[in-house]
């Protein structure tokens, strides 16, 4: 092995997509993470991070029924998370509870307390508010947007309201804004639009945008980053969306996923089609005041925003968390199934 | 030497790409047998004529002292009395005179057979056996039952596993070490039979074997599948066993009403019977379900049994003739002679790992057995309450990350003036040698709150956040209010990113200031904003404007809101009264480091060097700005010269290697993970 990687790995059996953090877990720093494959039963692995935070230990092994697309811990309950799932012709979405464990030796069988089943076509994504708890769940198809309120007791989900982006729009995924839990930012195939949660209408859109996969700040208001395929990764203002903020170059094949860390803004990851992972320090400070000509003239110490290139993977890397608990620490899925986890520690300077 | 390597890890088994393998079953396994043999060995020689069942209360004081106030924790014995007998059986072994070693064997199974009436009937066989589990724990079982084959040259069957999910690099290392150990266990039989072993192995765990080991799987018997499903059936533990255990206990409880009745029974039951009945099994070849159950109770146990067998199998002739196993005793013996260290490295490792398995095993059979009587209920109350020991110590062994480590063979102990000679060091720049006498210090004054000081400050220079709050913590114990201690704490807290100690330290540094202190409230509140006290320095900047140490406080607190810009300009005002202070040009350096300046970063680090030549921590920085500029080459130079300093500096180890990479400059990786840092000098001179 190369002396270069400092990640702890783990070998899921099965070609994945999708990682989260187990944010509710306050004890561990824990990942969900799910399998995308065609033929074989699927599986729900979750992962924690050994106290000297050496190795990765598979706390529960489950299985799923479909190919998972999309996954998403609950932030405020850790044994809750979501999926989007397909068998190749339809796609389901559902809540899900993982069963008290109790160090058994048997993988026991997740419960599922809720179905999002209003949907008709493929779904996107299934947006849990980052930020607490919240009784409201987000999830977007191909043409419409739908708000839903969950009950974990009751184990029931209700359409609370719904509207349809257009006949001319599709919907491709989103992020929730931790700022503000009634708007939405969701992606289409050639913008972003913003939407108000509370009349369920598009507030502001970015036009002219293939982006790919979206985040926003946890820590500054109003900053939101996109991944577009080719045009790599662009940071807004959202109070100013005509030109981005920052441009960063993204990877050399197409950009797939950007995450914002939870903890530092302006600490990205990116990941993509390239097999690589991007670590980048980009400056969010306040141009607010300043005069938009600095966009076209960059100071010259702002030198290169990459901080480190994670290139040790054999596959495109679909899956981004960061840790919540330890900010420092993130965990990356490439389509082969290998998850690894890396501090980004050595990339800052020490005061 | 092949076993060592093999159960060490030694470079030949390494796979390429086994850094996803960061635990190797098969390694762990051997490692925690030979661990404690080793150790228990040498405790052997302080006990002349040990007896296993008597003497296991000796081992047990010295090894789980934190236990024995707890009820229920005479369950322990059974953990640790195998030992005893194992490494009296293993110095039989290791003198070479065979007679002692077959007296001993004798008179551990004379022991051992009395004991039989007391097992509970078997619990039916299960027919049907499911690997099923987490992949490290189904894993770990899996190989458990193929080295259980090795017991009386059974052939290994092969099942069908849950998915693992092991990566090229773990199939590689189990594929390597298999073969080997099958070499080793199966000694005696023909090279088709091993072959055939270790496919059953490998194809169950869908690894392809190469053509080494390619050959026939052995044919089915009735009587061998009967042995498969009772092995099957240990590793999954139904309620039956724990149930008769149970019962078993009520009625001991009744026959006995005294509270050392139970500890006997248990001791008895668990302890010296799962000996026996591997001694049992051992004679008759069978799979003994009595066994079985022991398997259940502890993994432990099963390892220790595993040794022993091992071993047992070194009584045939033909394996005490094999080359290899006679090399790997001597050189165990030698081992063992020159590195006691090692041993308890692997005592530490085994001790890890049986007490963990063992209480995860006990707390699943506990859940399983329905425990309806209240004997039982107080049985589990008391198993409750070592469960929840065991987390506190763990939690306890978290905390203790923050205990300072001291270094070996300190050449400063026994110096008349440490401290003296500690400044001195410091002084002239000698940062690592400082750091060796100001420990001899506080190791001849633990209570000397300047001496951990310095010694935080002299680590926190060389890179070292961890040993820096660890030794300022001790200074801050010995004297609470010293405002560098607070400060230097704010710091080395902010640097690991740890921001809620961070800004209590720095709260309580205004808090202690004879001039600032009154702008905070009398109590230390619970909880702190960061914006509360931010505000209070900002206030304080207003009445001082001169006051460099404000600005420096606020500059560390701006960096902890990474308001990156706002600490450049209090860190530069701090500078302007202070323009001598080289941590303060480091401070200003990071600070427009991690604000993607790293040109004016460089400049800044430049002017710390200037000041202070040895200044560890800014050669480190100089690196990673350099490697975050994509100036690879110019990093490595950095971080080799901040090594040369301060070799022991984990940290820059690990970003040089990274810069090595980032490089493509592989071909200095090994004299990297080797820590030659004379090879690396010579390539990147500065």
């Amino acid at each position: 092995m190369q002396g270069g990687s400092s990640g702890i790995g783990y070998g899921l059996k099965y070609q994945a997509r999708c990682i989260s953090d187990v944010k509710a877990d306050t004890d561990h720093t824990s990942f969900l993470t799910g399998t995308l494959s065609l033929k074989e039963e699927n599986e729900v692995h979750l992962l924690r991070l050994s106290s000297g935070g050496t190795e990765l230990i598979c706390e529960g092994l489950f299985s799923h029924p479909n190919e998972i697309w999309d996954l998403g811990s609950c932030p405020f309950d850790q044994r809750i998370f979501s999926t989007v799932f397909s068998s190749g012709e339809s796609y389901g979405a559902a809540i899900w509870q993982i069963p008290e464990l109790y160090g058994q030796l048997n993988s026991p069988q997740l419960e599922r307390i809720a179905v999002l089943d209003a949907h008709v076509g493929k779904i996107n994504c299934i947006l849990w508010w980052p930020s607490g708890r919240h009784d409201k769940l987000i999830s977007i198809d191909d043409e419409n947007l739908f708000l839903w309120s969950l009950d974990c007791s009751k184990k029931a989900a209700q359409v609370q309201s719904k509207e349809s982006s257009g006949m001319l729009h599709y919907l491709s995924g989103g992020a929730w804004d931790p700022h503000d839990a009634n708007s939405v930012a969701a992606t289409c195939d050639s913008s972003v639009q913003f939407w108000d949660l509370r009349t369920m209408k598009k507030t502001n859109s970015i036009e002219h945008a293939h982006v790919r996969n979206v985040d926003f700040d946890t820590k500054k208001k109003h900053i939101l980053v996109t991944a577009a395929d080719e045009y790599g990764i662009h940071i807004w203002d959202l109070r100013k969306l005509k030109v981005p903020i920052q441009e960063l170059p993204g990877h050399t094949h197409w950009t797939w996923a950007v995450s914002c860390n939870p903890e530092y803004d302006g600490l990205l990851l990116s990941a993509g089609t390239d097999s690589t992972v991007n670590l980048w320090l980009a400056s969010l400070s306040s141009s607010g005041d300043e005069p938009s000509e600095s966009s076209f003239e960059l100071p010259t110490q702002r030198a290169n925003p990459l901080l480190n290139s994670y290139s040790d993977y054999e596959d495109s890397v679909y899956g981004l968390a960061w840790s919540s608990r330890e900010p420092w620490i993130f965990a990356s899925l490439s389509y082969d199934g290998r998850v690894v986890v890396e501090s980004v520690k050595p990339f800052l300077s020490k005061i | 030497m092949a076993m060592r390597e093999l159960v060490t890890g030694g470079a030949a088994c390494a796979a390429s790409g086994s850094s996803s393998s960061s635990s190797n079953p098969l390694g762990a396994l051997a490692n925690a047998l030979i661990g404690t043999s080793s150790k228990t060995q040498e405790r052997l020689k302080e006990i002349p004529t040990a007896t296993p069942t008597t003497s296991d209360s000796q081992f047990y004081s010295e090894t789980s002292n934190h236990f024995t106030a707890l009820p229920g924790s005479e369950f322990d014995h059974q953990l640790l009395q195998p030992n005893a007998q194992v490494s009296e059986f293993l110095g039989g072994f290791r003198s070479g005179n065979h007679n002692g070693f077959s007296d001993v064997w004798n008179e551990i199974q004379l022991q051992s057979q009395p004991s039989f009436e007391n097992f509970p009937p078997p619990p039916p066989p299960q027919l049907q056996p499911t690997l099923e589990g987490p992949p490290q724990r189904v894993l770990s079982s899996f190989l458990h039952s193929f080295v259980e084959s090795s017991r009386g040259g059974v052939p290994f069957r092969p099942t069908s596993l849950p998915l693992l999910g092991l990566s090229e690099g773990d199939k590689q290392c189990i594929r390597d070490r298999s073969s080997i150990m099958a070499r080793h266990f199966f000694a005696d039989k023909s090279e088709d039979f091993i072959n055939a072993q270790v496919n059953s192995l490998l194809s169950s765990l869908e690894i392809d074997s190469d053509a080494r080991v390619k050959g026939p799987l052995p044919g089915r018997y009735r009587e061998l599948e009967d042995y498969w499903n009772e092995s099957q059936g240990m590793l999954k533990p139904g309620p039956q066993p724990a149930d008769g255990w149970v019962a078993e206990y009520s009625q001991h409880r009744a026959a006995h009403d005294n509270p050392n009745a139970w500890a006997h029974s248990f001791e008895q039951q668990h302890g010296v019977n799962g000996w026996a009945s591997e001694f049992e099994q051992e004679q008759s070849q069978l799979a003994s379900v009595d066994q079985l159950r022991g398997v259940n109770i502890s993994n432990a146990m099963e390892q220790t049994r595993m040794l022993a067998h091992t071993l047992a199998q070194n009584n045939d002739p033909k394996f005490q003739f094999s080359l290899g196993a006679k090399q790997w005793v001597d050189e165990f013996a030698v081992e063992q002679e020159q590195h006691g260290t090692v041993d308890d490295q692997w005592v530490n490792e085994f001790s890890k790992l049986h007490v963990n398995d063992w209480v995860e095993e006990f707390g699943q059979q506990v859940g399983d057995a329905s425990l309806g009587d209240t004997s039982a209920d107080s049985w589990v109350n008391a198993y409750d309450d070592f469960l929840n020991e065991q987390v506190a110590t763990k939690q306890w062994s978290d905390a203790s990350r923050r205990v300072y480590v001291f270094s070996d063979m300190n050449p400063y102990v026994g110096h008349p003036n440490p401290l003296k000679e500690g400044q001195e060091l410091f002084r002239k720049g000698l940062l690592s040698e400082a750091v060796l006498a100001l420990e001899a210090e506080v190791l001849k004054n633990p209570d000397n709150a300047e001496g951990w000081r310095l010694l935080g400050i002299a680590h926190a220079e060389n890179d070292d956040d961890q040993q820096a709050i660890a030794a300022m913590m001790r200074a801050q114990e010995a004297d609470p209010t010293n405002l560098e201690v607070l400060l230097a704490l704010g710091v080395s807290h902010t640097n690991e990113l740890e921001q809620a100690a961070a800004l209590k330290y720095l709260y309580g540094w205004l808090h202690h200031h004879p001039k600032y202190g009154t702008l905070a409230t009398p109590e230390l509140p619970d909880s702190l904003y960061y914006a509360d006290v931010s505000r209070l320095f900002i206030e304080a900047s207003r009445v001082s404007p001169d006051d460099a140490d404000i600005h420096i406080v606020l500059g560390v607190l701006y960096n902890l809101s990474r308001e990156y810009d706002k600490a450049i300009e209090s860190f530069q005002t701090a500078l302007k009264l202070r323009p001598q202070d080289y941590s303060l040009w480091n401070k200003l350096g990071a600070t427009q480091a991690n604000s993607v300046q790293s040109a004016d970063a460089i400049l800044a680090y430049q002017q710390a060097l200037d000041l202070k030549p040895n200044y560890v921590r800014a050669w480190a920085n100089m690196g990673v700005s350099y490697a975050n500029q994509g100036m690879y080459e110019d990093s490595i130079r950095y971080y080799v010269r901040a090594l040369a300093m301060n070799p022991k500096s984990d940290n820059a180890w690990k970003y040089l290697s990274i810069s090595l990479s980032s490089a493509s400059r592989n071909d200095m990786l090994e004299a990297c993970n080797l820590r030659n840092l004379d090879v690396l000098q010579k390539e990147f001179p500065l």
